[in-house]
């Protein structure tokens, strides 16, 4: 009886894991992915744009990344701009791999708020997607044990 | 016959050690700061540098130079820039002396000549303080995309790298370890 409630917390708590897990993982799915070279590009004529008060067409003002991605930032304007580490010359390219995860607002020389959002989180894989699992999963199956010990005790034999 | 796979055994490890070696020795390089590509041609630099001469970074060429923006008054990333590039001249000994720290004034009023040669001089006597006049900082200023506010005491921070050529060829933050620094200079210096 004792090892039957064991195991019934324990697919309870493992099924209760899967769901959390996996609904979290629909949820955060663009960072289940390889890291990638991304590419930036700062149309001509950004910097008056700006100074105008307008936005760039076509650069979002905060993207997210995994960790190990390679952000490429490529500069059509004039003048050089400024994002976050990347300093980009006039007509030139800066490139920079993302080696720490962190969600962080950096200065930035082509948005009219000067602010661009960058988020680096890392990998989603199967391995996290597991830890996940058990992460949910056992503490609720000991939960659940607990909950049944309380609510249905075990009866003694009677000889 | 255990002789034979003896000799068998020690034939692959010399093969793989071998390999791996040529494999390493071949491997190109990848910078490791943010990298400008194709390079930037640095805009021309006319300062006065902390023992007075004049300064002009176009002099500088057949040298790698390491060109900081910041100020003597500077309580954290100055000091902590200074102080991993002084670290990265350590690592590369010798190699160092093809290899120019450059400091421009952010702070030109608090900034004289003496006290860049002071603050300079903590880190290493080589480096160099640069001031000028306010249109002359603000040019070079405006020429590497610095920004400055509150009386020079807000700036960008960037490192720039600008090899023998003249050509910068990437950009640091000021967290950026010593070693690191230290290889990719130790890099630039072969010509490549």
């Amino acid at each position: 009886m004792l090892l039957k409630r064991i195991l019934i917390a324990s697919v309870f708590g493992m099924l209760f894991g899967i769901v959390v897990s996996e609904i979290s993982f629909l949820w955060l799915r663009q960072y289940d992915r390889a890291p990638q070279r991304i590419e930036l590009t700062i149309p001509a004529g950004t910097a008056e744009k700006i100074a105008q008060g307008q936005a760039a067409p076509g650069i979002p003002t905060d993207m997210g990344f995994v960790l190990g991605d390679t952000l490429v930032v490529i500069n059509q304007d004039i003048v050089a701009h400024q994002l976050g580490p990347l300093w980009i010359p006039a007509t030139s390219t800066a490139s920079l791999q993302l080696q720490q995860v962190g969600n962080l607002a950096f200065q930035c020389s082509f948005e009219p708020t000067h602010y661009f959002g960058l988020d680096v989180r890392a990998a989603l894989d199967t391995s996290t997607r597991i830890i996940g699992i058990l992460e949910a999963g056992i503490p609720m199956g000991i939960l659940a044990y607990l909950y049944g010990a309380l609510v249905w005790p075990l009866k003694k034999r009677t000889s | 016959m255990q002789r034979k796979t003896l000799w068998i055994g020690v034939a692959i490890i010399v093969v793989l050690v071998v390999a791996t070696a040529v494999v390493f020795l071949t491997q190109k390089h990848t910078l490791l700061g943010a990298v400008i590509n194709p390079p930037s041609h640095a805009a021309e630099i006319n300062l006065t540098d902390n023992n007075g001469k004049p300064f002009a970074l176009s002099n500088m060429q057949g040298k790698v130079v390491l060109l900081y923006f910041g100020y003597t008054n500077c309580p954290d990333e100055c000091p902590l820039t200074m102080a991993h590039i002084k670290q990265a001249f350590d690592i590369l000994g010798d190699k160092s002396k093809d290899v120019q720290v450059v400091m421009v004034s952010t702070d030109p009023v608090r900034d004289t000549q003496q006290a860049l040669k002071d603050f300079m001089a903590k880190f290493n006597p080589s480096f160099l303080g640069l001031t000028g006049t306010p249109e002359e900082l603000q040019k070079a200023w405006k020429d590497y995309g610095v920004t400055v506010e509150n009386d020079g005491e807000t700036h960008s921070t960037f490192l720039y790298v600008i090899d023998q050529a003249g050509n910068i060829r990437e950009t640091f933050q000021p967290d950026t370890q010593p070693d690191s620094i230290a290889t990719d200079v130790r890099f630039l210096l072969t010509g490549k």
